[in-house]
């Protein structure tokens, strides 16, 4: 394996909210994280996919508190994450309907610290919203609003990427592209909702 | 879909994209203050561009992950199978050692197996129980009082044939070490076909003699016997131990 750095929390928080070190922070969360709250599924009814899954919605879930500047150091990013695993494991069970609350060992964990992670339980259905509604824009719109909003790129690499006639052409096309989500979103209430509460909009 | 253009919807995308100039950027500042249904379409416009950041930053954690699975779950498993095969080293480790530990100890007994081992000095000879009767006899007296070169000076001198008398020559004989002597009178008493008296007694003597003598193929047969026989006297002490060890003993030889 290749050797991915090593961060401390507050520098792992800094690199969470930088472009450039994402990434690397992303991975570094991997390797001194995964494994444990792999664990915790594992021993509590989940399968490894089940792991995968929720670690990525764990993941998620905390690059957004970051970034938010929702989380100001209550807990470490340990007991944070850790706290996260288990409620949406919870929430996970619940969703699917098992009786199978009961069989989480409640155990009293030194790591566990309650904190109001609502919003972030729904993360997985929401972003299977999402996906859902970036697949009915297309794949020309979702790389030219995903190269300008997420990735920051000018219109002119996005040209040199997409080869339209010229910079003005993308420029509209990246208009009506947003345009055509915001209305997706219009249609589905709930959702907008949801990424309201979720984006404090 | 074609989407709706409002007549608004461009100055906005330029507004939240931040590329309007001060002055454009001031007066739809102006309208939005006024305005409730630009505000709406600009709420609805910026919730659109955070969900695309949103989904971007979903489609970089799912590639991180593919990428990090790939990386860890090998190590996972080599550390699993490393662990599994730790546990079986060191099972098997244990299991050796306690092969060796096993094989030593027999080698050991082996090597250090002799008639001393098997029939210790200290085993006594018969011992008769307790006798109120008068007719308990001055050479019974000092036998049970472990007189026993009284014993074998008597019944040599006098030269005496009865089996009692032999039997306590014989139990002397041994307790003085003299086992040629002792198996000699226990032999004598088990070829007296007249009398089964001390018969039991005598077989396991003369077995524990022989095993003494180094022996231990004459001494076998008359174990062997006690053994087979469960109503024997002696049928407890001619051990499954005891007989092995005679069988090594005469291996050895």
């Amino acid at each position: 394996m290749r050797r991915i750095k090593k961060y401390s929390d507050p520098d792992l928080l800094v690199a969470l909210k930088s472009e450039t070190d994402i990434d690397e922070a992303i991975r570094s969360m991997y390797v001194e994280y995964y494994q444990t709250m792999s664990n915790y599924i594992l021993q509590n009814s989940g399968s490894e996919q089940d792991a995968e899954d929720v670690f990525q919605d764990v993941v998620m879930a905390f690059v957004n508190l970051v970034r938010q500047d929702k989380y100001r150091n209550e807990a470490g990013i340990k007991t944070i994450l850790f706290s996260l695993t288990r409620n949406i494991w919870l929430n996970e069970l619940k969703r699917r309907n098992r009786a199978m609350k009961r069989e989480i060992n409640y155990e009293t964990n030194k790591d566990t610290v309650e904190i109001d992670f609502s919003h972030t339980l729904e993360a997985r259905e929401m972003n299977m919203d999402i996906l859902n509604l970036m697949n009915k824009l297309g794949d020309t719109c979702k790389k030219i609003l995903m190269a300008f909003y997420y990735d920051n790129k000018s219109m002119k690499e996005i040209l040199e990427i997409l080869h339209y006639e010229n910079e003005q052409v993308v420029r509209n096309k990246k208009g009506k592209c947003l345009k055509a989500l915001e209305q997706l979103l219009a249609e589905n209430p709930q959702l907008t909702d949801s990424l309201k509460t979720n984006f404090n909009v | 879909m074609i989407p709706n253009f409002t007549p608004n919807t461009d100055i906005l995308i330029q507004y939240l994209d931040d590329e309007l100039i001060p002055e454009d950027k001031l007066k739809l500042e102006e309208k939005l203050r006024i305005d409730a249904a630009l505000r709406h379409e600009l709420s609805n416009l910026s919730l659109a561009i955070k969900t695309v950041k949103n989904f971007g930053l979903k489609e970089k954690i799912s590639g991180i992950h593919t990428e990090m699975m790939r990386e860890l779950k090998p190590v996972q498993k080599a550390k699993g199978a490393g662990t599994r095969t730790m546990l079986l080293k060191s099972a098997i480790k244990i299991a050796a050692s306690l092969l060796l530990l096993i094989i030593g100890y027999g080698v050991f007994t082996y090597l250090r197996l002799s008639p001393e081992n098997i029939i210790p000095s200290q085993v006594d000879p018969y011992t008769f129980r307790i006798s109120r009767a008068p007719e308990v006899n001055e050479l019974r007296q000092a036998y049970d009082q472990r007189e026993y070169t009284k014993v074998t000076t008597w019944v040599e001198q006098s030269k005496a044939t009865g089996t009692t008398e032999k039997f306590l020559a014989a139990n002397s004989y041994f307790g003085l070490h003299e086992y040629e002597k002792a198996a000699q009178y226990f032999g004598s008493i088990l070829q007296d076909q007249a009398s089964e008296e001390y018969a039991e007694e005598s077989q396991y003597y003369l077995a524990l003699s022989l095993l003494r003598l180094n022996k231990p193929d004459e001494a076998l047969r008359y174990l062997t016997i006690i053994r087979q026989n469960k109503k024997h006297k002696f049928h407890d002490k001619a051990t499954a131990g005891l007989i092995f060890k005679a069988k090594m003993l005469k291996n050895k030889l």
